[in-house]
């Protein structure tokens, strides 16, 4: 049946989408990625007008609805998931939240035989994710590591002070333009605070990869903030740790546990297995610092304590952990950032004077 | 006189290891029996498309990650080869995640010789100064905090030791490795009460069968009876639990019912104990089968191969079948894995002196222990005893002095005996030999057979060295004594001195 039909998904190579764009290339694409509960179809894009823009369009592949044994409640919950993840990106781009991608377009599309049309969405084209960066140099310009961290920051917090929890903020998901300019995408597996959403039935929403470990082992927290923000939290100190060693901080505390207290395992409580956890992410703390320029090694390795705690109650900037509005804010580790960010521009000033 | 091996009142008590070790030997999880949970790697698969499609260090990095995370090292294997291929210049923790992938390494089949420490003291001391330093970065860890506390009661430190294993046991109060290390640190200070009480006001221990053991071999220790007992039934006949899990809570049941004149069920709980044991629960059944000669519970250690830190156990047996020169080398393994507790090298002095004359060896071992245990008497005993025997009169002497009260019967007994050779070796006989006969009288009235036998022996042997006229009576009695024991140690020194009578 999947082969017998034309999936318009796949026919949009040199289509013409209105009047605006015309699909001039696709895009390799994972086959086991999906984004929040749909597939897509990656595309590259040229506007018709003079400027020839260039940008970056994902259609929904109801192909893989087909696989499911309920074909109509897949569809159903793709499409919902497609149409959330276009509300959210219009919020973000009504807010003007100038750290996340920017949704430039969206339609539908159908070509002749194809029983179902697909949605699409079209986003501003960046340069790739910041590993293609990583790929270039084993040491990267700590002034890029600081401001791409600095930049994904205040990316999450103007989602959280929005309502909006990213929930899979990991390498591939933070884009760079220019080189020097970084936004977040992907808000396919996102939460928004109060409303209904695609991945509320996972457990993990994102990649377990960099998901915190109270999730890992079904030790779900019962409030929103601490549940969504300190997740999102936990991942960017993750991230932060992708960029400065390529290591990643809940492999780096498996390693130091033996195979019965992993979480395939496990049998008893998080909070049975936190103590071993957390002496885990304190052995890994001391290996990371010795990775880390000598200059930052202290506000780096504090930040990362602070953001990945074990425990989600204590999770945040210390100041803020009996607040319950302001635990997960980044607001301080932003501006310790821009610190950090000039005090290194300073350094490499002085050098080079 | 030099103290037996021979341990009365074995417990099936918690043996504290560093966190490491423990975690290794898995005595920290599956408590249960595993479920099989249904295993999500679409994150692992979507890392290994990646990889084969990006053969460059951020995505072989991912790999590694995930395959670490989703306990699926080999899928990682080509990753991490070139990261290790590629590693100049590349972050310590990125290369040690690619190393533990290519050895394939599930941390719990390192062999556990592996784990054992270095027993010097500079090593204790480095040990300190690195969990100083990780505690500064963070207070609230409590495995490091009972690991400190580990590390200051190895090297005598009773007072940071204690200020340590509280600060453990109020940040995780309900943690198996916080609660059994405590425990032992009470019971190694002597302040035993302690111990069970924090055990027994504990939740863990209506469900843990690791605590519970502990609770119920303590409490017996105490002469008390835990309120948990019909507990531990439950989780041994429940089935829930895996037979490693339970096998010290079998044993210390089964202990329990020996003593009690149950031998049927003592047996049902030690074959129980069989199954899958820890090193602590092989060495009960040890002690029972092989000490206490119970008829029904006899066991072959060589079928134990495979139970990791067996060191008593092999150790007891070793000595037990009369084979000094393995056991000692079994002792020292023993000694590193435990290095706070004096039992191993009680045994080591006990083997050096009786069986070797080897009494500076026998020295070196008492005095290294004495460090872990400053005010136990029998140690400072066994330490005169080594001291006198190489004509060290004046240190043995300042020894002698530091024994402090000997209020207990055993104590009584052989502070009398090795004053009894101190007058001897100083030309004071007859002063000598009332000692030692105060010290058979003492044991004799006590009913301490084996204390009684090797006062006599030792009486024995120093009449026959100050050729006296007492000795050949000295050593009749001696023989008399020594042929109604069974530890061999006792009838190898009786056929010694017997030799020196001879000759």
């Amino acid at each position: 049946m999947i082969n017998s039909f034309i999936n318009a998904a796949e026919e949009m190579l040199g289509a013409e989408l209105g009047s605006k764009w015309k699909v001039i290339e696709r895009i390799k694409k994972n086959p086991a990625e999906d984004s929040g509960g749909w597939f897509s179809i990656s595309y590259i894009v040229e506007s018709l007008d003079k400027e020839k823009k260039r940008a970056f369009l994902k259609a929904l592949d109801y192909k893989e609805a087909f696989k499911s044994p309920n074909l109509v409640d897949k569809i159903n919950q793709m499409t919902a998931a497609f149409i959330f993840e276009r509300n959210v990106l219009n919020t973000c781009k009504e807010k003007r939240l100038r750290r996340i991608i920017t949704s430039i377009d969206y339609g539908d599309f159908n070509v002749q035989n194809s029983p179902y049309p697909t949605q699409y969405l079209i986003f501003e084209l960046a340069d790739g994710n910041i590993r293609k960066y990583m790929k270039i140099s084993k040491r990267l310009d700590t002034i890029w590591i600081l401001k791409t961290i600095h930049q994904t920051a205040a990316g999450i917090q103007q989602l959280h002070l929005n309502g909006i929890a990213h929930q899979d903020i990991k390498p591939s998901n933070i884009l760079t333009f220019n080189s020097n300019i970084t936004k977040i995408c992907d808000l396919g597996r996102s939460s928004v605070k109060g409303e209904n959403c695609p991945t509320d039935m996972f457990v993990i929403p994102g990649d377990k990869t960099y998901a915190p470990p109270e999730f890992l082992y079904f030790a779900i927290p019962d409030d929103w903030n601490t549940k969504k923000y300190g997740y999102d939290l936990y991942t960017l100190g993750n991230l932060i740790v992708f960029l400065f060693s390529k290591g990643n901080v809940t492999a780096s505390i498996f390693e130091r546990l033996s195979s019965d207290l992993h979480f395939n395992n496990w049998t008893g409580t998080y909070d049975e297995i936190l103590p071993y956890i957390n002496n885990a992410f304190n052995e890994f703390l001391i290996s990371f610092s010795n990775d880390l320029p000598s200059d930052l090694r202290v506000e780096i390795v504090e930040l990362v304590r602070q953001l990945c705690n074990p425990d989600p109650y204590k999770r945040g900037y210390p100041k803020n952990l009996n607040s319950k509005h302001r635990q997960f804010s980044l607001e301080q580790y932003i501006s310790k950032l821009d610190i950090m960010i000039k005090k290194v521009e300073y350094g490499f000033w002085r050098t080079n004077r | 006189m030099i103290k037996g091996f021979k341990d009365d009142n074995r417990r099936v008590l918690p043996v504290w290891r560093d966190f490491k070790t423990t975690m290794n030997l898995g005595e920290l999880g599956l408590a249960k029996k595993p479920n099989q949970k249904p295993k999500d790697i679409g994150f692992l698969k979507r890392a290994e498309f990646e990889w084969e499609n990006n053969k460059e260090l951020p995505f072989a990095a991912e790999l590694i990650s995930s395959a670490i995370i989703a306990n699926s090292l080999s899928s990682a294997k080509e990753a991490a080869d070139f990261v290790v291929k590629n590693s100049n210049g590349l972050s310590t923790i990125l290369i040690s995640m690619a190393n533990r992938v290519l050895s394939g390494d599930n941390i719990s089949s390192k062999k556990s010789e592996d784990c054992l420490e270095n027993i010097e003291v500079k090593e204790f001391r480095s040990n300190i100064r690195r969990l100083k330093h990780v505690l500064s970065e963070n207070p609230g860890n409590s495995i490091a905090w009972v690991d400190l506390a580990r590390n200051y009661t190895i090297l005598g430190n009773e007072e940071k030791a204690c200020v340590a294993i509280k600060i453990a046991t109020q940040l995780s109060p309900e943690n198996r490795y916080v609660l059994r290390s405590a425990a032992r640190f009470y019971l190694h200070t002597g302040k035993s009460p302690k111990s069970y009480e924090i055990l027994r006001k504990s939740d863990i221990v209506n469900f843990d069968p690791w605590v519970l053991a502990s609770e119920i071999s303590i409490a017996s220790l105490l002469n008390k009876t835990s309120n948990h007992i019909k507990t531990a039934r439950e989780i041994i006949n429940s089935d829930n639990f895996s037979s490693f899990a339970i096998s010290e809570l079998t044993s210390a049941l089964g202990t329990l019912e020996f003593e009690a004149g149950d031998d049927k069920s003592a047996k049902r709980l030690f074959s129980n104990s069989f199954e899958d044991p820890n090193d602590n629960a092989l060495a009960q059944i040890i002690w029972v089968s092989k000490w206490l000669h119970h008829p029904q519970i006899e066991t072959d250690i060589n079928k134990f191969s495979s139970v990791q830190c067996a060191y008593e156990a092999n150790a007891t047996s070793l000595y037990l079948s009369s084979e000094w020169g393995k056991a000692l080398e079994i002792t020292e393994l023993w000694e590193r894995d435990q290095p706070y507790s004096s039992r191993p090298a009680q045994l080591a002095a006990f083997i050096y002196a009786t069986c070797f004359d080897d009494y500076q060896k026998s020295e070196d071992v008492l005095k290294h222990t004495l460090i872990s245990n400053p005010d136990d008497n029998m140690i400072k005993n066994n330490l005169a005893f080594a001291l006198i025997n190489q004509d060290k009169i004046p240190d043995a002497e300042k020894v002698l002095n530091q024994f402090k009260n000997p209020n207990k019967i055993d104590e009584q007994v052989v502070w009398n005996a090795t004053n009894g050779l101190l007058l001897f070796r100083k030309g004071s006989i007859e002063q000598g030999r009332d000692l030692y006969l105060k010290a058979i009288s003492i044991a004799s009235q006590n009913k301490m057979e084996d204390y009684k036998a090797f006062a006599s022996l030792y009486l024995a042997r120093e009449e026959i060295n100050a050729s006296s006229l007492e000795a050949k009576k000295a050593l009749d009695y001696a023989e008399a004594q020594a042929r109604k024991s069974n530890d061999v140690g006792i009838l190898y020194l009786y056929e010694k001195i017997k030799k020196m009578m001879d000759s």
